[in-house]
């Protein structure tokens, strides 16, 4: 970070993947379309790197890009909730610039990630935040509590009930059940 | 027996959905990041944005307000295409073995993950297909995909042009141009078979599938006529305005929906000078903000005798 704000180039190419990775994760959660999420996670990082100066620790930049992300895909839900729900996309009406990426990881993780969408959105975008900030990033309840603004029971009850949502949830049995040969897959 | 997912099954379900970002979502960062240094001071930048919106105060209550899809073309849009449409120009036939040649500019904002992207195209192309195409990316592109200059051969093809809906020969081109009706007919099948086009109106896929055809037009190379009579397709359009004029060139917009379609046209020829597509406001049915979604300036039109030659 402190070689980022020298204007290391490399430097501040790793802080942006980084910032991207971390807010693509929450945002990828909370929002359904990869291209908002991906807008939100764009958004995150510009803003991150460009307040760099005004972060005094260098190890609260996780927890930093963290709330920025909560706080901008949870707007974004919002003004989608108001909006209604999105038609097609842009690129209908575009001209194909470039071919577009394959996604990536096959088909088993575009199913995962489009049954984990699907399971995701029913739930309330707070739920959806804290689990995303659990299960794709690892905090711990503390972490999730300063990255949402909220009390550590609220975190507890927010993730209880979303995971109670999701562990039911038959798109994402039939996924499980698509990962036979895995030996982490384990259903109870 | 009800089944659950236990713990490590949804962290494995988490997991799997990951993904990393990627070199060109990078690249758009730094991009964005690099434009927001290079802006001015701060309270510079907010006197210029009082003047800036003073003067569009001022252009809304010159023009009356903003246009609704109601509201009656505009008496001078409609004029500036329909003397566009009816301008004089010279014989635009390519000799045998001779190739169209254009070169454009082009700006496109990032889009789907892929970053936006600048540079020049510049394309020859003979009545058989047969050419090259050079596209000249920008630097931030060129990092991202790790090559910055385009180049592709053409080979040659018994229907070498899309225009429209479909491929053209070169002949059916230049017949195109003697029939109104055929250029008419052109765009109406565009705008039916416009995918996602059902949740637009029919003036609004019209003036979608003109620009669309203007576009093509300008990539292969018809006859202006068919350009021209392209124009008059689009002056039907209930949101077409004039949005600035100069003594040598005129630039005409039509609003569909929350997209907005502009043209500039030369004033004395006719021909098109730019294209772009705009996108108006947040839209229910368009991601990301309000922007350019993208723009096409042309640079240089001619006839050479082999590609990679300039005219």
């Amino acid at each position: 970070m402190l070689a980022s704000r020298r204007g290391d180039r490399q430097a501040t190419e790793a802080l942006a993947a980084r910032a991207l990775r971390l807010a693509g994760g929450t945002a990828a959660a909370i929002l359904r379309s990869r291209d908002r999420a991906g807008d939100v996670a764009q958004d995150v990082a510009v803003e991150v790197l460009s307040s760099l100066d005004r972060l005094r620790a260098p190890a609260a930049f996780d927890a930093w890009v963290h709330r920025i992300a909560v706080r901008r895909a949870l707007k974004a839900a919002a003004r989608h909730r108001r909006e209604g729900q999105a038609g097609s996309s842009l690129s209908l009406l575009d001209e194909p610039r470039e071919p577009v990426a394959a996604q990536a990881g096959g088909a088993l993780a575009v199913a995962t990630r489009v049954a984990l969408a699907d399971a995701l959105a029913e739930l309330p975008a707070r739920q959806r935040a804290a689990l995303a900030l659990r299960y794709v990033h690892d905090l711990s309840d503390e972490q999730i509590a300063a990255a949402l603004g909220c009390r550590r029971g609220t975190v507890h009850a927010l993730l209880s009930r979303g995971r109670a949502a999701l562990r039911t949830d038959q798109r994402l049995l039939a996924i499980v059940d698509d990962w036979e040969e895995e030996p982490r897959c384990a259903v109870s | 027996m009800r089944r659950e997912l236990d713990e490590d099954a949804l962290r494995h379900l988490f997991d799997h959905a990951r993904e990393s970002p990627t070199a060109a979502e990078v690249e758009a960062v730094l991009a964005r990041l690099a434009t927001r240094r290079r802006r001015r001071p701060r309270p510079l930048r907010l006197a210029v944005a009082a003047a800036v919106a003073t003067a569009a105060a001022g252009v809304v209550l010159v023009a009356g307000g903003t246009p609704r899809q109601s509201r009656p073309p505009s008496a001078s849009a409609a004029e500036v295409l329909r003397r566009a449409a009816s301008a004089p120009h010279g014989p635009d036939v390519l000799p045998p073995g001779s190739y169209a040649y254009l070169r454009y500019r082009y700006t496109a904002a990032a889009a789907g993950g892929a970053p936006g992207d600048h540079g020049t195209f510049e394309r020859w192309v003979r009545r058989d297909g047969r050419g090259l195409t050079v596209v000249r990316h920008s630097a931030a592109w060129a990092r991202a995909a790790g090559d910055g200059i385009e180049r592709t051969r053409t080979a040659a093809s018994t229907t070498p042009f899309a225009v429209g809906a479909r491929s053209w020969s070169y002949r059916e081109l230049r017949r195109l141009a003697g029939s109104p009706r055929r250029v008419d007919r052109l765009v109406s099948d565009a705008a039916r078979t416009l995918p996602g086009g059902d949740a637009l109106s029919p003036a609004d896929r019209t003036a979608y599938a003109a620009y669309a055809v203007l576009r093509d037009v300008l990539l292969a190379p018809a006859p202006v006529a068919v350009q021209q009579r392209t124009y008059l397709r689009l002056v039907g359009h209930p949101a077409l305005r004039l949005v600035a004029r100069t003594p040598t060139a005129a630039t005409v917009a039509a609003d569909a929906g929350d997209l907005r379609f502009q043209l500039e046209v030369d004033a004395a020829t006719g021909e098109l000078l730019s294209l772009e597509r705009r996108l108006l406001r947040r839209s229910r049915r368009f991601p990301g903000r309000p922007r350019v979604v993208n723009r096409i300036e042309v640079v240089a039109r001619g006839i050479t005798r082999s590609p990679g030659a300039r005219p």
